[in-house]
């Protein structure tokens, strides 16, 4: 009778996993569409991850300014603020500087407009983040009501995040730039003909130059290229922080600094 | 322990884990309460809590922020038995072996999970999966004696006992 009892133990389990498995099949099949399961489990969580996600923020937002006193915090705020403004006035200038010949003449062909031209923004909150699994996955509480749909870019405040890689009514998941799988195209910025491209490396990013002559060193910043066509071009990406390159290889590889500070990303805007 | 109990633990763990655990990464790893969990009550228990709560939040994590659904539930079940098949040979009152059952268990559930992505055509390169996982391994042990310290007071009934504890001590009163 135990001995059996064992059996059905093990049926059970093994007929778990294979439900399980077809679980993961038909989700794999499946992976983008929207669908009513999808839409409902994802309301659902957005909804009860909410409240903790604000009082996590509300809390580590006590917590910096216990550390640091609060007069420091609203300065640092505001000259960030500044710096921010003035590297996007910066780099809109350089662009329409150096580019306005060839961008005028080339404009009907690339389709080339500003940002807030051709996108319009939606801000929301980060709701839920996961940093154990190698994915580097985030929801947020914006979806398909408003406009934000699968590859929308993810940008913030300090620069490029990521793209939505399936989007609910009220909900969306972002892959970000420092996953492995994301690959975005980028140019220097103080030469925006020397181009590269890079992929996410855990907590940082890699990559490497197109062109093995390009004069790139540590401290460039990085700006995405458009090329690819999911990132339009102009979002600031990172700083270079390494460069290599050897005899053996053709390619210029570079380690890069992603502007964006991924384990403490709280609001974010949406370019739809 | 009833189950319902162990879903309250278990959604206090999920909530943490996708909202506050982040604040704690180091170079963007971060513990997995749920694994933790998992691996601590299979290693603890008679019961399947570990099993069952692996499952049901497995698939809650994978359809909040998870690529394909079912995933992580079938590497959180890899975990579950790999602890209840330890638990059958080590002592599981004890934290030692609570601490390798949750080494073990930890890379049943990488070995597990990275499986299946690759198979399912993730381009994750083995470099890129292998440099998390010591810091990765170092955290769910950590936590793992915790929640084992914890949840050890419901299972072992006499823990500060000075038997227990291996002090010897003759009888007072004895007598040839």
């Amino acid at each position: 009778m135990r001995r059996l009892r064992g059996y059905t133990k093990a049926a059970i389990v093994l007929l778990v996993l294979a439900a399980l498995f077809i679980v993961v099949i038909a989700s794999r099949q499946t992976f983008g569409e929207d669908n009513a399961l999808g839409r409902a489990a994802g309301k659902i969580i957005a909804a009860v991850q909410a409240p903790p996600s604000y009082a996590g923020r509300f809390l580590s937002e006590k917590f910096e300014r216990l550390i640091e006193a609060e007069s420091l915090a609203n300065e640092n705020e505001k000259l960030r603020e500044q710096i921010r403004t003035l590297e996007n006035e910066l780099i809109r200038n350089k662009l329409s500087a150096a580019e306005l010949e060839e961008l005028k003449k080339l404009s009907e062909a690339l389709e080339y407009a500003d940002l807030s031209e051709k996108y319009s923004s939606v801000t929301a909150d980060v709701v839920a983040l996961d940093s154990s699994n190698g994915f580097n996955i985030f929801t947020i509480n914006a979806g398909t009501d408003r406009g934000v749909s699968v590859d929308s870019v993810i940008i913030s405040g300090d620069g490029l995040v990521g793209r939505v890689m399936s989007a609910g009514a009220d909900w969306a998941k972002v892959i970000s730039i420092i996953d492995e799988s994301n690959r975005v195209g980028f140019q220097v910025f103080r030469d925006t003909s020397w181009l590269g491209v890079c992929s996410g490396d855990g907590d940082a990013l890699k990559g490497y130059m197109l062109d093995g002559d390009a004069l790139v060193m540590e401290g460039d910043r990085l700006i995405t290229s458009g090329i690819g066509g999911v990132y339009p071009e102009g979002i600031p990406v990172g700083k270079v922080t390494k460069v290599e390159w050897t005899h053996e290889s053709p390619l210029k590889t570079i380690e890069i600094e992603p502007y964006a500070d991924f384990n403490n990303i709280r609001r974010v805007t949406a370019l739809t | 322990m009833k189950y319902r109990y162990a879903f309250l633990i278990f959604f206090a763990a999920f909530t943490l884990q996708s909202t506050l655990i982040r604040y704690i990464a180091v170079r963007n790893v971060a513990p997995n309460l749920l694994l933790c969990l998992v691996a601590v009550f299979s290693f603890l228990y008679e019961d399947y809590y570990g099993m069952i709560m692996g499952v049901i939040f497995g698939i809650i994590w994978d359809l909040s922020l998870g690529l394909y659904a079912g995933v992580t539930s079938v590497a959180f079940l890899a975990a579950a038995l790999t602890a209840s098949f330890l638990k059958r040979y080590w002592n599981h009152e004890h934290a030692l072996p609570a601490f390798f059952a949750s080494l073990l268990g930890t890379a049943a559930y990488v070995l597990v999970f990275w499986l299946i992505y690759k198979l399912a055509g993730v381009p994750h390169s083995a470099i890129y999966i292998l440099k998390r996982q010591p810091v990765f391994f170092a955290y769910n042990a950590i936590f793992s004696i915790v929640f084992h310290w914890i949840f050890a007071r419901s299972v072992i009934r006499h823990r500060m006992d000075k038997r227990y504890k291996g002090v010897f001590e003759p009888a007072k009163n004895f007598r040839l």
